[in-house]
């Protein structure tokens, strides 16, 4: 028999500036009003469009984020106009020596009966006749030379696209489409109150109004909403309190400058906003009844850490940092013979990984046994015509924006 | 780049052998690699996997088989699912279908809406909201369309096919494509003193057989993987103790079924695939709990034509090697390790031996990455589709026999107390990237079996109960009416000269 239990209806977000904005926005499509109720709360002395990356005007996002559109039915011309949207194939990674990597949004070449492009490109390169491998990719391309198309045609490497928006622009679109969607911003936070459970029942603002909650998303990067409780400095989902972008890499990740260990890892722009948006895409999937079952926050948190380990990855390698089992085991497949591993839930694409590998220096000893099935002058033939083919077609897109 | 391994032995010509000759040559076969396939015809075969998954045509098509061909030659069958009788509860059946159940609502699977509702007089079970299952019980075939917006995109289809019969259409296939086969038995394996690589064969015509990269497909003797390299053996009995099997033939009776049976038996199970001219019939079992003249008994009393062969016994272990590639051989088949065939995967394996083989083929004498990368995608394979093996016969309400008892309360893996807490709990799949069983798998055999989740996804509720019913009963008019528009299964294969009149 099932037994239906009181789910949760009164969803209170803290934070404020995009990070808040583009979780109310997302949950208020998600579960509309008035079946359930969402409220906004900044942080004490913030206002809601205050941001917490300071001086950092401008934000990058994956390709999901088209998605998230979709979901909120937001146009391209809202984003152009509100948020000076610009389509981006892929973006660029400062390292810590100050030099950029750009991770395509799109992949190498074709694949060619069933072997990669990049085992074929590594046997030219091998027998001393191949082009930059950049060359093959049509992001890289198309970024380099500020040109945009919607979609690689039939032929061509297949392409996405994510966009650089300007924060405060971005951050005051998804706040419109929150508001309209019955979200209400309460003001600044105070305190919390606890019951005996440690479940946390009110927010108290800061002009001392309290307001019920079935369940808390903290998307701030420096209070801690269970401060007061004694869950204080956990991270994840804990109880009815999820805190998305308090792992311990997470300061690193972004960028944050008051962070004091960010010196020398690397900024992978575009994670900030897909971190939100997964973890968001996962708090739905599982969303929880009044009864918060353990399975359930543990089933959460388990994908969380996974993605979190994939992200540090990269960001490791993007440091030359190599450390971690399935990082180096990326490495040590990569180096032996060109393929790129994939553990689950990915977070960055064979083409981004593999950008990040030729970027670190670190290439294959050999290729794959398939592509010895190649002609050599065949072989070259091909790669000279694709790169041809590419010149020509880029050369002939519209200009980007 | 030098030493490349140029000169590929393969022992052992049943399923396996076969398979991998086929797959390396058409792969491979022009990249100068020479493939010898040593076999002995005094040595039977034990025919492994009559019935297959999905991915089986994905090989197929790689290696350039054409169906009709295929399917004539080795009186095969189409397979849209396997029926399960008998496990949750006496009594019960259910089909775990190769394709999903309904379609999914805002972002909301399909079984949470049918978990809301199910009590309504008006909701039918959760099979009839599965086009292959529908079409399982009415005996009816169609191939999949390719418009993604048609409910019949929804399913995929595999084969059930005389494996008797598959083994040498593999060997024309790698014939064809170069590969040469050596008749004789190995006697002895000469190993290398200082790397401990295989690096000959003695025959006992006294030929020797030299080689440079080794695949052991001699079944479970594992010849050159155990006996020569002693890698070792990880048994899984404590989970799934079934050791034995009895299988024999019978005539075909009644209409030609597109999908196998699995009957829970009082200590194992007993499989029916049906092929175009009999029926492929066997026991599982475990020898801990019942003998084998009870099991043969169970058997030729339960089927359900004429016995046409007398019955034949295996003994196994279920587990895998320690390594499957260790130093320069890999183990495909039953050599490399054994699953009970409960879901069908034992061809699975092997292609998947083979696949991952040529992802990984050494391009030089080292190949250590190659060989632990092999292993531990292997591993996870293996590990995964024990898991979801183990569930089948530990979600049960039987307690008629101390077997029944046994499975019923033993300790399971924690990697599947998680997933079925996670199901109890809310109808929720642990989601995982790799691994063969996807969510509507998980999802079969958990309502199959009598798992009914406390609640269903509160996201079901965003959508009016009205509207809920409608869209259930939609589906299952759906499901009906593009049913009645299929073929017949016999007489697709009839029609598109697939095999044989009936």
């Amino acid at each position: 028999m099932t037994t239906q239990n009181e789910p949760i209806r009164k969803i209170i977000v803290v934070g404020q500036g995009l990070r808040v904005w583009l979780v109310a926005s997302y949950l208020s499509a998600r579960f509309p009003a008035p079946r359930y109720t969402i409220k906004v709360i900044s942080e004490k002395n913030k206002s809601d469009m205050a941001e917490e990356i300071a001086g950092d005007d401008i934000v990058h996002t994956r390709p999901n984020i088209r998605r998230l559109h979709q979901l909120l039915q937001i146009t391209e011309r809202e984003l152009q106009m509100e948020a000076k949207a610009r389509p981006v194939f892929g973006v660029e990674a400062v390292k810590a020596d100050g030099a950029r990597v750009l991770l395509p949004y799109g992949g190498y070449g074709l694949d060619q009966a069933g072997a990669e492009f990049f085992q074929y490109w590594r046997r030219a390169d091998i027998e001393g006749m191949a082009l930059p491998l950049k060359r093959f990719n049509l992001a890289i391309r198309l970024h380099e030379e500020g040109k945009f198309i919607n979609k690689a045609p039939a032929g061509f490497p297949p392409v996405d696209y994510g966009y650089q928006f300007s924060r405060p622009g971005y951050s005051g679109l998804l706040k419109r489409y929150a508001i309209n969607n019955g979200v209400e911003y309460l003001g600044a936070f105070e305190s919390v109150n606890t019951r005996q459970d440690n479940l946390l029942v009110s927010q108290v603002l800061a002009e001392g109004n309290i307001f019920d909650c079935d369940m808390v998303i903290d998307v701030t990067t420096t209070l801690n909403i269970a401060e007061g409780s004694n869950r204080s400095g956990q991270t994840g989902w804990v109880g009815n309190c999820l805190s998305i972008g308090r792992g311990p890499c997470i300061p690193e990740v972004l960028g944050i400058p008051e962070v004091p260990d960010i010196l020398g890892v690397p900024d992978i722009p575009g994670v900030e906003v897909y971190m939100l948006q997964s973890a968001m895409d996962r708090f739905v999937a599982l969303l929880p009844d009044m009864n918060f079952h353990a399975c359930e926050i543990n089933e959460y948190n388990r994908l969380a850490d996974a993605e979190l380990a994939r992200i540090e990855d990269m960001a490791d390698l993007l440091a030359s940092n190599i450390k971690g089992k399935a990082l180096q085991r990326k490495v040590d497949v990569f180096q032996a013979r060109g393929r790129i591993v994939s553990e689950d839930y990915e977070v960055f694409s064979k083409a981004e990984w593999l950008a990040a590998f030729m970027d670190a220096g670190i290439l294959p000893e050999y290729y794959d046994r398939l592509v010895d099935r190649a002609d050599t002058t065949e072989l070259q033939a091909w790669l000279k015509q694709f790169d041809s083919a590419l010149c020509r077609f880029v050369e002939n897109s519209s200009v980007s924006g | 780049m030098t030493n490349k391994p140029g000169k590929i032995v393969i022992v052992g010509g049943g399923t396996a052998g076969w398979m991998t000759a086929a797959g390396l040559a058409s792969m491979l076969g022009k990249t100068g690699l020479s493939i010898t396939l040593v076999e002995s015809a005094a040595i039977g075969i034990v025919g492994v996997g009559e019935a297959t998954l999905p991915h089986i045509r994905f090989f197929n098509e790689t290696i350039g088989v054409d169906e009709a061909e295929f399917m004539a030659a080795t009186s095969a069958t189409f397979k849209l699912g396997i029926e399960f009788v008998n496990w949750g509860k006496l009594g019960d059946s259910y089909i775990h279908p190769f394709g999903e159940y309904g379609l999914a609502n805002a972002g909301v699977p399909f079984h949470h809406y049918w978990l809301k509702m199910r009590d309504h007089p008006m909701v039918a079970s959760l099979d009839e909201y599965s086009l292959p299952i529908v079409a399982c019980r009415e005996a009816k075939f169609q191939p999949p369309s390719r418009d993604p917006r048609s409910v019949s995109s929804t399913y995929r289809y595999a084969y059930q096919f005389d494996a008797l019969k598959y083994a040498p259409f593999m060997r024309k296939h790698a014939e064809e494509r170069g590969v040469t086969r050596v008749e004789g038995k190995v006697v002895d394996v000469a190993l290398d003193g200082d790397s401990g690589n295989i690096t000959s064969l003695k025959m006992e015509s006294g030929d020797t057989i030299e080689g440079d990269f080794f695949i052991d497909c001699s079944g479970f003797i594992g010849l050159l993987i155990e006996k020569a390299l002693q890698t070792g053996y990880d048994t899984w009995s404590n989970w799934l103790p079934c050791d034995r099997a009895v299988a024999a033939p019978c005539e075909s009776a009644g209409p030609l079924l597109p999908y196998t049976r699995a009957t829970a038996d009082s200590a194992g199970w007993r499989w029916r695939i049906p092929l175009q001219h009999r029926t492929g019939n066997g026991h599982v079992y475990a020898s801990g709990f019942t003998s084998d003249e009870t099991a043969e008994r169970a058997l030729v009393d339960n089927l359900e034509g004429e016995l046409i062969a007398d019955p034949r016994f295996l003994r196994f272990t279920t587990g895998k090697r320690r390594k499957l590639w260790n130093k320069n051989c890999v183990a495909i088949g039953l050599s490399g390790g054994f699953l009970e065939p409960l879901e069908s995967t034992s061809i699975y394996l092997i292609q998947e031996g083979i696949t991952k083989l040529i992802e990984c083929f050494p391009q030089s004498e080292n190949y250590e990455t190659d060989s632990t990368e092999y292993n531990s995608q292997m591993d996870l394979e293996y590990e995964r589709i024990r898991d979801f093996l183990v569930l089948h016969y530990h979600a049960t309400e039987r307690d008629d026999s101390e077997f029944w008892n046994y499975m019923r309360t033993m300790e399971i893996p924690t990697s599947l107390a998680d997933k079925l807490d996670l199901f109890r709990t809310r109808g929720r799949v642990a989601a995982y990237d790799h691994g063969l069983f996807l969510t509507p798998s998980w999802v079969a055999v958990y309502l199959g079996q009598g798992i009914i989740p406390r609640a269903y996804d509160n996201r079901a509720d965003v959508v009016d109960e009205s509207d809920t019913l409608k869209h259930l009963n939609g589906l299952r008019q759906l499901m009906t009416s593009t049913v009645a528009g299929m073929t017949d299964h016999s007489d697709y294969i009839k029609t598109n000269n697939m095999g044989l009149v009936r």
